[in-house]
C-alpha cells in the first residue's frame, strides 16, 4: 500500500474535486482518494501491485487536468 | 441513484439521433456531475480525443452531451464508459422521464399565464382613462407591472426573446390605449372586451371554471368559485351595459376587471404548481429505493427483467454492491447483507444457504443465488409503502389558513352582494317611489367583483417560495403546508437514534497502544482489515487514511471469519480481531483487561492486535453522537421544546447516547410498528415532530405531526416526510424551526394585506357608488403590497422560481456549507 498526494491544476470549482475523487476511487486498485480543490491536491491510498502511480497521474491528466508536484508516503 | 455504476452496463443509457454527414452516427446522452459551465470543456476535450468522435457538443443547462462519430471506429459504451472514467455519472433516461412530463406540465400552465397576460395587457390598454394623479399612477404601476410579468415568463426562453415579448405586448397595449384616447376605438372597445373576457374565463381559463364547479358540487366555497362569482359578475354587469346601454355604464371597465381577476388567479395557480413540483422533484431526485430489473437465472443463462415480470420461485443472482430486489431465500453463495433500512443498524448481517433476504437491502461482498418467496404487492418493502401511503392519506391535514378563512369570507361576500342589491331596490323605492334596479344590480356584481382577494391565492404560495428558499438555501427542504404551520407549534421532538442522533457508521473512538505507539498500530489495524468491506474495517482503514498514515505491505492473509484477521505484515505475525479471538491464539491481553471490560460494557466494539505473540493495543469502535446533537438539544429546550429520544436498539446504549446528548426521555427497545404508538401517546400533550432517518421510521413519521428526515438515507422515510435534512446536521432542526415561525408570520400578514383591501373595499361597493375600476386598483395594491412583503429582501427566490420553468432542475446540493 502507498500513498501520494499529488498537487493538480486546473480545477476551477469543488464539483472538479469530486469528479477527480470519484474517478480516482472507482480505480482498480485504489483503496481511498480524497480531492480539495481548496488545497489544490489528492490524496491517495493505492495497493502499487494493482496500479502504478504512473496509471494515477495518466488518469487525472486524462480528464484535463495537469499533476505537478508529487509527494510520497 | 438516477445514475448508473460502474458495474452495470450503459447499454441503452443514450438515445440514437441522426447524423448530418454520410457515415457518422450521432448519440444523445444525459450526463450528471456538471457543476460549472467550464465543466463542459472537459468533457469536450475528453472525447474529442478518442479515436472516431468528430464532433461533441456539451450542454450544461440540459444536462446532455451530443457526440458524433464514426461507427466504424468508436462505439456508444466505450463512449460513454469514457464519461465514467473522467468522473462523470450517465442519466437513466427512462427515470428521468416524469421530470420531464412535470416539466412540460409547468410550461404549459405558464403559457396559459403569458395568453391571460396578453389579454390584460390589451384591455387595460382600452379601459384605463388616467385623470387625475392617482389614476394614472394606479394604471402606470399595473401596466407596468403585468409587462414585467411578460418579462419573467419568458425569460426562461432566452433574454432577448423575453424583452421583444415584453415590448411587443406594451406596445401594443400602449397603441391602442393612444388609440383610444384619440378616440378611435370608442364603438368597438366594449365588443373587443367582452371577447377577452370570454376567452379568459371559458377559454385560457377554463380550467379554474372546472374546478369551480366541482367545488360547487361537493358544496364547498373555495377561492375558485370566489374566482367565478366575480368574473361572472364581471361579465353579466358588462353583457348588461351590452344590451341596455345605460349612459355612463362602464361597459367595457366590467369586462376588463374580469379579465384582470381571472388572470391574476391563473397565476397564483401556476405559481401553487411550480411550488409543489419543485419540492416533489427535489425528493424524487433523492429517491431511487427499488431496484427495476432483477437478474433471474433461466436455465443456464441469466436474464435481465423488469422486476413486475419476476415471478416465485425464480432464481435470482445479486452481484456485490446491488441492491436486492427481491424479498426471498438464499440456495447458494454467501455474503453480508445491509439491512439497515429495516433494522436501523449499519452493521450488516451474514447470509448463508438458507438465510432470508429482504428486498431493497443491500448486498455487499459476495454473490447470492436468491430464489424469489413472495414479489410485489406483498413484499416487505411494498407492504411499508402502503402503510406509508394509508398513514398519509389517513393524516387529518391541517386546514390551510386560507381555507379557514374563506370558509367564512365566500359565504361573507355573497350575502353582502344580495344584502346590497335588495338595500338599493328597497331604499330607492323608499327614497323616490320606483325601484332603481340599475343602481342595486350595479352595487350586487360590484361587491361580488370586489370580493375576489385577488391577492389571496398568491399569499400562501408565496410565502411558501420565500420560507423553502430560504430553508434550500441552507440545505433543508420544506415540502409541505404541515411544515410551515404545524411545525412552529410543536412541543416534542422525538429523535431516532442511529444515523439521526449519531453518525449512523462506526468510527474509531480509542485506540490504546501497549508498548507501541498509536500510529503504529492504527497502521498495521489499517492493514489487516484492508480488503474487508464491513463498516468497522472500514472505519480503521478511514481513520488510519485521515491521520496520513500509510498502512504497511501485507505479505500473508488469513480471515477467520466472525473472529478476526492473521497475517504477516513485514515479516511479523500480525492477530487484528476481537478479544477472544487474540485469547484463543493464547495472546496476554491482562493489561488491557479491565479497560476492555469497561468498553464493552459501554456497548462499544473492541478489536485487538498483537504482533508475534504481544499483545500491541486495542482499538476501540462505536457510534459517535452528532457533533452538533448536544447544542441542538439545549437549543431546543431553551425555546420550549421538549426531546425524545426513540429507538429500537437496547436501553443501556440508549441511555448513555441520551445522557450524552442531554435527552430526559428515552424509549429504548422500540420495535418498528410500535414507534407510531409512542408518537401518539406523546400527541395527547400537543403537536409532536418526529426525527428519522430509516424505512423502520417511516410509519413514525407519517403518524408525527411534522416528520423530518435527515437526507442521508435514500428512503421512504424522505418521501414521508414535511422537512428534510439534507446536510446531516441536526442544527438545522432549528434553522427549520426558526423559517417555519417566520414563515407562517409571514404568511398571516400576507392574508392580512389581501383582506384589508378587500375589507375596505367591498363595503364601499355596496354604495353603488364605485366604478369596476377600482376593483382594478384595490386588486393591483393588494397584489403589490403581498408581493412587497413576501419576498422584501429576497426577490431573487421568487425571480429563481418562475424562471426556472422549462429548464431541468439544478443538482442538490450535497450538503449545505
Amino acid at each position: 500500500m502507498n500513498t501520494v498526494t499529488f498537487k493538480i491544476e486546473g480545477m476551477h470549482c469543488d464539483g472538479c474535486a469530486t469528479n477527480i475523487q470519484s474517478l480516482l476511487t472507482r480505480k482498480a486498485g485504489v483503496q481511498k482518494a480524497v480531492a480539495s480543490f481548496k488545497e489544490g491536491e489528492a490524496r491517495i491510498l493505492y495497493d502499487s501491485n494493482a496500479v502504478s502511480e504512473e496509471q494515477l497521474v495518466a488518469a487525472i491528466e486524462n480528464s484535463g487536468y495537469q499533476v505537478g508536484n508529487r509527494n510520497r508516503g | 441513484m438516477n445514475t448508473v455504476s460502474s458495474a452495470e452496463s450503459v447499454s441503452g443509457y443514450w438515445t440514437e439521433e441522426s447524423a448530418n454527414r454520410p457515415g457518422r452516427a450521432r448519440i444523445r446522452a444525459r450526463i450528471g456531475g456538471l457543476h460549472c459551465s467550464l465543466c463542459t470543456g472537459t468533457i469536450e476535450k475528453a472525447l474529442g480525443k478518442q479515436p472516431g468522435v468528430d464532433k461533441v457538443a456539451v450542454s450544461l443547462t440540459h444536462e446532455q452531451a451530443l457526440i458524433e462519430y464514426d461507427p466504424r471506429i468508436a462505439h456508444p459504451e466505450e463512449l460513454l464508459q469514457t464519461l465514467q472514467d473522467i468522473g462523470y455519472t450517465i442519466s437513466d433516461p427512462r427515470k428521468l422521464r416524469p421530470f420531464e412530463e412535470e416539466e412540460a406540465a409547468l410550461v404549459r400552465e405558464g403559457r396559459r399565464f403569458l395568453a391571460a397576460l396578453a389579454c390584460s395587457l390589451v384591455a387595460i390598454g382600452l379601459v384605463a382613462h388616467p385623470e387625475g394623479f392617482w389614476m394614472t399612477l394606479l394604471s402606470t404601476v399595473v401596466f407596468a407591472s403585468l409587462v414585467v410579468f411578460v418579462f419573467v415568463v419568458l425569460r426562461a426562453r432566452g433574454f432577448g426573446i423575453a424583452l421583444g415579448g415584453a415590448a411587443g405586448l406594451g406596445m401594443i397595449g400602449l397603441a391602442l390605449h393612444f388609440a383610444k384616447t384619440q378616440g378611435w376605438l370608442l364603438e368597438p372597445t366594449p365588443w373587443i372586451t367582452a371577447v377577452l373576457a370570454f376567452a379568459v374565463v371559458f377559454g385560457i381559463g377554463n380550467h379554474i371554471l372546472i374546478m369551480a364547479f366541482q367545488a360547487l358540487r361537493r358544496g364547498i366555497l373555495n377561492q375558485h368559485v370566489l374566482l367565478e362569482t366575480g368574473a361572472f359578475a364581471g361579465i353579466v354587469g358588462g353583457l348588461i351595459g351590452v344590451a341596455l346601454r345605460p349612459s355612463g355604464y362602464p361597459t367595457a371597465s366590467f369586462f376588463a376587471v374580469t379579465v384582470m381577476v381571472a388572470t391574476y388567479h391563473i397565476f397564483s395557480e401556476w405559481l401553487s404548481l411550480i411550488v409543489k413540483t419543485r419540492s416533489s422533484q427535489a425528493v424524487k431526485k433523492l429517491l431511487d429505493l427499488q431496484p427495476d430489473t432483477a437478474r433471474v437465472v433461466r436455465g443456464d443463462r441469466e436474464e435481465e427483467i423488469p422486476i413486475a415480470r419476476v415471478r416465485i420461485g425464480d432464481r435470482v443472482r445479486i452481484r456485490p454492491g446491488e441492491r436486492i430486489p427481491v424479498d426471498g431465500e438464499v440456495i447458494s453463495g454467501h455474503s453480508s447483507v445491509d439491512e439497515s433500512f429495516v433494522t436501523g443498524e449499519p452493521v450488516p448481517v451474514e447470509k448463508a444457504e438458507g438465510s432470508q433476504v429482504v428486498g431493497g437491502s443491500i448486498n455487499r461482498m459476495g454473490t447470492l443465488l436468491v430464489r424469489v418467496k413472495t414479489i410485489g404487492e406483498e413484499t416487505f418493502l411494498q407492504q411499508v409503502i402502503r402503510y406509508v401511503e394509508d398513514a398519509r392519506a389517513l393524516k387529518p391535514g391541517l386546514l390551510h389558513l386560507v381555507d379557514r378563512v374563506l370558509q367564512v369570507y365566500t359565504p361573507t361576500v355573497l350575502v353582502i352582494a344580495l344584502l346590497a342589491v335588495i338595500g338599493w331596490v328597497v331604499g330607492s323605492w323608499i327614497a323616490s317611489g320606483h325601484v332603481d334596479i340599475e343602481r342595486a344590480v350595479f352595487a350586487g356584481l360590484s361587491v361580488l367583483v370586489m370580493g375576489y382577494p385577488c391577492a389571496v391565492g398568491i399569499s400562501a404560495p408565496l410565502s411558501i417560495v420565500r420560507g423553502a428558499g430560504e430553508a434550500a438555501e441552507r440545505g433543508i427542504l420544506m415540502r409541505t403546508g404541515e411544515a410551515f404551520q404545524a411545525y412552529r407549534l410543536v412541543k416534542h421532538v422525538v429523535l431516532d437514534k442511529t444515523g439521526t442522533l449519531t453518525e449512523g457508521q462506526p468510527l474509531v473512538q480509542e485506540i490504546l497502544p501497549l508498548g507501541s505507539t498509536e500510529e503504529e498500530l492504527l497502521g498495521l489495524s489499517a492493514a489487516a482489515e484492508i480488503s474487508s468491506e464491513h463498516p468497522l474495517a472500514q472505519a480503521i482503514t478511514n481513520a488510519a487514511f485521515e491521520r496520513k498514515i500509510t498502512p504497511p505491505a501485507v505479505e500473508n492473509f488469513l480471515a477467520v471469519p466472525g473472529r478476526g484477521v492473521s497475517a504477516v505484515i513485514e515479516g511479523a505475525k500480525v492477530l487484528v480481531g476481537s478479544p477472544k479471538f487474540l485469547e484463543e491464539e493464547s495472546i496476554d491481553l491482562a493489561p488491557l483487561a479491565a479497560r476492555i471490560h469497561e468498553l464493552e460494557k459501554a456497548g462499544r466494539t473492541v478489536i485487538a492486535v498483537a504482533r508475534n505473540g504481544n499483545a500491541l493495543g486495542i482499538v476501540a469502535l462505536g457510534d459517535r453522537l452528532r457533533a452538533d446533537a448536544a447544542k441542538t438539544i439545549t437549543a431546543l429546550r431553551k425555546i420550549g421544546i421538549k426531546p425524545v429520544l426513540l429507538t429500537g436498539d437496547n436501553e443501556r446504549a440508549a441511555k448513555r447516547m441520551a445522557r450524552e446528548a442531554g435527552i430526559e426521555e428515552v424509549y429504548a427497545g422500540v420495535l418498528p410498528d410500535r414507534k407510531a404508538d409512542v408518537i401518539r401517546q406523546l400527541q395527547r400533550a400537543g403537536k409532536v415532530a418526529m426525527v428519522g432517518d430509516g424505512i423502520n421510521d417511516a410509519p413514525a413519521l407519517m403518524q408525527a405531526d411534522v416528520g423530518i428526515a435527515m437526507g442521508s438515507g435514500t428512503d421512504i422515510a424522505i418521501e414521508s416526510a414535511d422537512i428534510i435534512i439534507l446536510g446531516n446536521r441536526l442544527e438545522s432542526i432549528l434553522v427549520a424551526h426558526d423559517i417555519s415561525r417566520r414563515g407562517y408570520r409571514k404568511m398571516v400578514q400576507n392574508v392580512v394585506l389581501a383582506f384589508c383591501f378587500n375589507g375596505i373595499g367591498i363595503p364601499v361597493a355596496a354604495t353603488g357608488l364605485i366604478y369596476p375600476i377600482w376593483a382594478m386598483a384595490a386588486m393591483a395594491g393588494s397584489v403589490t403590497a403581498i408581493f412587497f412583503n413576501s419576498l422584501w429582501g429576497k426577490p431573487s427566490l421568487f425571480f429563481n422560481a418562475v424562471m426556472s420553468v422549462g429548464r431541468p432542475q439544478p443538482r442538490l446540493p450535497e450538503s449545505a456549507s
